[in-house]
């Protein structure tokens, strides 16, 4: 033997197999930590396919487990009455996660083919992601549908209110005009008429953008409007005192101009009744642009990017709908809204493109 | 309900009726129809609503519930139901569109009239005004009596003293507003001496304001 005469060799080439099987280990385990890290990987790819969808993603999930030899699983998910779930086929040494808030309740259950030593710790990795992934996809849903539910409701509310409005209007002016006396009456009424047509067909067009939510896209019907004689209608209406100063016109559909000042004045109306303010606006008529100022000197708004997303609401029962719609409308017309806290108030700012008819 | 004639023969108009709506097209068509019969008052907000109730004695008030700033919720109306409660003799009848239970046990335990639920016939709501009237008319007969009415919601179980206090907050109240917080007569008419009346007002934490409700 050539090591007989040489312990030094012997020495090292003991050392080097012990070193090439400390290396064929190492490898090993990296490599096998390394397949357990892509299933990760790959779970999380797997949620993002099935858009986030638990069930759906609980399906696929066995071809993922089964690189990684897990011999068995199981889960539980209840919320709102309705589960699905999968149980273990029979009995075995297994980890399980769970949460339960009372309405929600997710649990996860794998059975590995090792459970000691580090294979447990990576076991034990994968049903925390796939656990993270189940919570964080029912989470997801569970606020999805309470939003919805909720911003279904708002517009419901809100429509509710205008049409059983409507709905009394017609009846009150059957009433009325069942009762008519003489030509005096008629005239009286006739004048009573004029003034609710103005505020019904605002309140109509409200209620259609309302439903919509968002601009049709269907080519409006297109006219020259004066923006301080709309404003100044709707100052009339909601009664408030407000300077108008300054004038400028725009090339556009009347009803949506009107939807757009509608709930800019509302929304300072309604502040008004707040608290004591003072109100004023101002149209500056510049190059190929309107711009209207409407400056309160309220409170300051917090979150005052937020007052333009679509049932954000700072107010009690507010649909959160009006500012979403001034910004989409003036948006859709080629023009801007702003708001900011100033030092002593609150300015809403909306530039509109003047446009100009076809012929000039 | 009264026809034509009937409605001819009477002095309808010397009532006042407050009519608090938000909406201006609605309120138009109510105020067409119930001017025929009455003075009509309008207000589309509370601070309207409150301002007209100041400067005159409204026999009834139409009142929608939502009203802006709040017009989805019933906030704003029961404010000026408590409004009206608290200072004022007028008859509510709430004509509105916010019919859940829970809002319509609100306005009647605040003690309104009547509350009709939009849509209606309009001959409905002047049928509840005449008898709102007529309601009025002969609380204020029997108050000419010496007999005061007050209305009181108590909630049964929980036991009589929040049952007195109330009783005798509005009582005194009533009593104070409409001899114009004159210490010395409403401690007369009510019949406790006039120290006694300077505790109750201390002690509902009342101001006396003189021609000012």
């Amino acid at each position: 033997m050539p090591f007989k005469d040489n312990p030094a060799v012997l020495v090292c080439a003991v050392a080097a197999a012990c070193a090439a099987a400390v290396c064929a280990v190492c490898y090993l385990r990296v490599l096998r930590t390394s397949r357990f890290a892509r299933v990760i990987l790959e779970l999380s790819d797997l949620n993002e396919r099935v858009q986030y969808d638990a069930a759906a993603f609980l399906f696929e999930i066995p071809v993922y487990l089964k690189k990684i030899r897990v011999r068995d699983f199981a889960y539980n998910v209840c919320h709102g009455g309705a589960s699905f779930k999968k149980e273990l086929t029979g009995a075995d040494v297994f980890i399980i996660k769970s949460y339960d808030d009372g309405d929600l309740r997710v649990s996860f259950t794998l059975v590995p083919s090792f459970s000691r030593g580090a294979l447990k710790t990576l076991y034990a990795l994968v049903l925390e992601h796939i656990f993270l992934i189940i919570r964080q996809d029912m989470l997801m849903k569970i606020r999805t549908l309470s939003d919805t539910f909720t911003n279904v409701l708002k517009v419901q509310v809100f429509v509710q209110h205008d049409i059983k409005n409507i709905a009394q209007f017609i009846q009150t002016s059957y009433y009325n005009l069942q009762n008519l006396k003489d030509e005096a009456d008629e005239l009286r009424y006739v004048r009573y008429l004029k003034d609710s047509y103005s505020p019904l067909m605002l309140k109509a067009n409200k209620i259609i953008n309302t439903l919509n939510l968002r601009p049709s896209d269907k080519q409006p019907t297109m006219m020259t409007i004066k923006i301080e004689d709309v404003l100044q209608q709707l100052i009339s209406l909601y009664h408030l005192q407000c300077e108008v100063r300054g004038k400028g016109s725009v090339y556009a559909n009347e009803g949506t101009i009107f939807l757009i000042f509608d709930n800019l004045v509302k929304n300072m109306y309604d502040k008004y009744l707040e608290e004591e303010l003072e109100l004023s606006i101002e149209i500056v008529d510049e190059a190929g642009k309107i711009r209207v100022c409407a400056f309160d000197t309220g409170s300051p708004i917090a979150d005052i990017e937020k007052i333009f997303e679509p049932f954000y609401s700072t107010k009690s029962g507010g649909s959160g709908i009006g500012l979403f719609q001034v910004r989409a409308h003036a948006s859709k017309l080629g023009g801007t809204v702003t708001a900011r806290n100033v030092e002593n108030g609150v300015i809403f700012e909306i530039t509109l493109p003047k446009s100009h008819p076809p012929d000039g | 309900m009264m026809d034509d004639n009937q409605m001819a023969g009477r002095t309808e108009t010397s009532h006042n009726v407050l009519i608090v709506e938000d909406d201006t097209a609605l309120r138009k068509q109510v105020c067409f129809a119930v001017e025929k019969h009455y003075t009509v008052y309008e207000a589309q907000n509370r601070r309207e609503a409150v301002r007209a109730l100041k400067n005159a004695d409204m026999s009834v008030a139409i009142l929608d519930l939502g009203l802006p700033p709040a017009s989805n919720t019933p906030d704003e109306g029961l404010k000026i139901i408590d409004y009206i409660a608290e200072n004022t003799e007028t008859k509510i009848l709430v004509l509105t569109g916010q019919d859940s239970e829970d809002v319509t046990a609100a306005s009647i335990r605040r003690g309104v009239f009547d509350y009709i639920a939009k849509p209606v016939n309009m001959e409905k709501v002047i049928y509840a005004i005449e008898r709102a009237i007529l309601f009025r008319e002969s609380e204020q007969r029997i108050s000419e009596d010496g007999v005061k009415q007050i209305y009181v919601s108590a909630k049964l179980g929980d036991g009589l003293q929040s049952i007195r206090e109330e009783a005798e907050r509005k009582l005194i109240r009533k009593v104070l507003l409409e001899n114009n917080y004159n210490i010395y007569k409403s401690a007369k008419i009510i019949g406790i001496r006039r120290e006694n009346l300077y505790y109750f007002i201390k002690k509902f934490g009342w101001k006396i304001m003189r021609n000012a409700v």
